[in-house]
């Protein structure tokens, strides 16, 4: 891609060939409640850019959310802000939009957003897992192919680590569908069997992209973040041990090397707009990884955590891991990370060529500092919720103090 | 933990859920479910069942443990089982 073809304006909207620069559409975006979706939908907003959010969550609480969203940094959605909420099902037929409600999502050209998805690592969770991620990508595609006018763009938001076990250079390519054994997890085969409908729709004629992501925290300059995932169940397992088992040592199971894709979401969705401003038809295979281009080492991270909590953790080979007994704090720590400790395995390195292609510039990216800010925001917004020393007051409640 | 008497184990275990539960009901009888009643998530599930590990000093919580509860009740029979 020359530079002609990049669209530098911010004004909005994915370009498809034919369309005008400057031109604005209209963003859709299901799962705009979501950590991402209402990040990505503040952004769009506070450029002036018109959004649908499709959301289950009422109209006012929906645009709390939005008006709340971490990007924000506090400030308040501008009042001319152009959003309409509406509701929706995932799971029913034309995403369960009524006659008005459909005209409001589909009645002109769209950048149609699918973020809308169950974020769950636990294996139990499996037909609910397939059947919001899978089928429901499904459904969103079938709406926007009977309903969404010409010039309208598909953007599905994937994971990263859609790739499974495939971890020796993840490439922008599409993956062959494989059983769940080629996955960490059923979130991750979820996500690959989702893309592969999103190609089969592009292949017979719609105008779509598929953005992986790496795992998305907090906003860069607060460390501020609402999200529940990844790091953030780490830090909320150290952090229900520190404070009833200060002072005491952990180790933690991980591969020397092994490395995180963590991207703020500042730069996340500012990258995810660039993307979607640029004539992602021209990308073959559509497919573009939204990753930061240095992983941070699981140790680094983890010297981050301990410098929030009462606690001595190290990182541990599994074979030195293997050669002393674990401890019982140990075991309870490890089956509370058991979903998180998957992604401690390997190095991850994410073929980034796309993004590069695509983009000007690098959003800031998670450096020691901001890093610090993550960690240390998120420790302490726990403290204040959990405060220290459970232990020391359970007997009291038990005898009826509390 | 043996010898643990069953009225304290099911005070300290509703101590617990009382902390954690998202949504408060009162009483806080031990017949509610923590989803549907109290309003536990799936990760605010993974967190009671460390929770219940470190108060009791018990092994943790396995997956195939955690679906088979579904009410304070069940918290505090599985607590009661692995207290010995």
């Amino acid at each position: 891609m020359n530079a002609s073809e990049r669209t530098a304006s911010h004004s909005g909207g994915t370009r498809s060939p034919g369309d005008q620069p400057g031109q604005r559409r209209v963003a859709v975006i299901d799962g705009a409640s979501g950590y991402i979706g209402s990040n990505l939908a503040r952004l769009l907003l506070d450029e002036g850019q018109e959004v649908v959010a499709l959301s289950r969550r009422g109209r006012e609480e929906t645009r709390r959310v939005i008006d709340e969203a971490v990007v924000a940094r506090g400030h308040r959605m501008p009042r001319d802000a152009r959003l309409a909420v509406v509701d929706y099902d995932l799971l029913a037929p034309g995403l369960g939009l009524s006659g008005d409600a459909g005209q409001t999502v589909f009645g002109q050209p769209c950048d149609y957003w699918h973020l809308a998805a169950d974020v769950n690592f636990r294996p139990t969770f499996r037909d609910r897992i397939m059947a919001v991620n899978v089928e429901g990508t499904a459904n969103t595609l079938a709406a926007f192919r009977a309903l969404a006018p010409p010039g309208s763009t598909y953007v599905f938001v994937s994971s990263a680590y859609s790739c499974g076990y495939e971890t020796e250079q993840p490439a922008e390519r599409w993956y062959d569908d494989a059983d769940d054994s080629s996955f960490r997890n059923f979130y991750e085969a979820s996500k690959r069997r989702a893309e592969l409908l999103v190609r089969n729709a592009i292949d017979a004629g719609i105008s779509g992209v598929v953005l992986r992501l790496g795992q998305v925290v907090g906003d860069s300059e607060t460390g501020r973040s609402t999200s529940d995932y990844g790091i953030y169940n780490l830090m909320r397992a150290v952090w229900t041990v520190a404070r009833r088992r200060p002072g005491e040592h952990i180790r933690i199971e991980a591969h020397p090397a092994s490395s995180l894709h963590l991207l703020p979401i500042d730069a996340c969705v500012q990258w995810m707009r660039a993307v979607a401003q640029n004539n992602v038809g021209a990308l073959s295979p559509p497919v573009v990884h939204v990753v930061d281009r240095e992983p941070v080492r699981v140790g680094t991270l983890v010297e981050a955590i301990e410098r929030s909590v009462p606690l001595r953790i190290s990182v541990v080979t599994p074979d030195d891991f293997a050669r002393t007994p674990s401890t019982r704090l140990e075991r309870v720590v490890a089956a509370r990370m058991a979903y998180m400790g998957a992604y401690l395995d390997a190095p991850f390195i994410f073929g980034r060529g796309n993004l590069d292609r695509l983009t000007e510039g690098e959003p800031r990216a998670l450096d020691d500092e901001a890093l610090d800010r993550v960690v240390s925001s998120f420790l302490l917004a726990l403290r204040e919720e959990f405060p220290p020393g459970r232990a020391a007051d359970s007997s009291a409640q038990a005898n009826g103090a509390s | 933990m043996t010898g643990i008497d069953l009225d304290e184990l099911q005070a300290r275990v509703e101590s617990v859920v009382r902390e954690r539960a998202p949504e408060l009901r009162d009483p806080m009888t031990s017949a509610l479910r923590l989803v549907e009643d109290l309003g536990f998530t799936s990760v605010e599930l993974l967190e009671l069942a460390t929770e219940i590990a470190l108060e009791f000093d018990i092994e943790p919580l396995g997956e195939e443990m955690l679906t088979d509860i579904r009410t304070i009740e069940d918290v505090v029979s599985l607590v009661r089982t692995l207290c010995g």
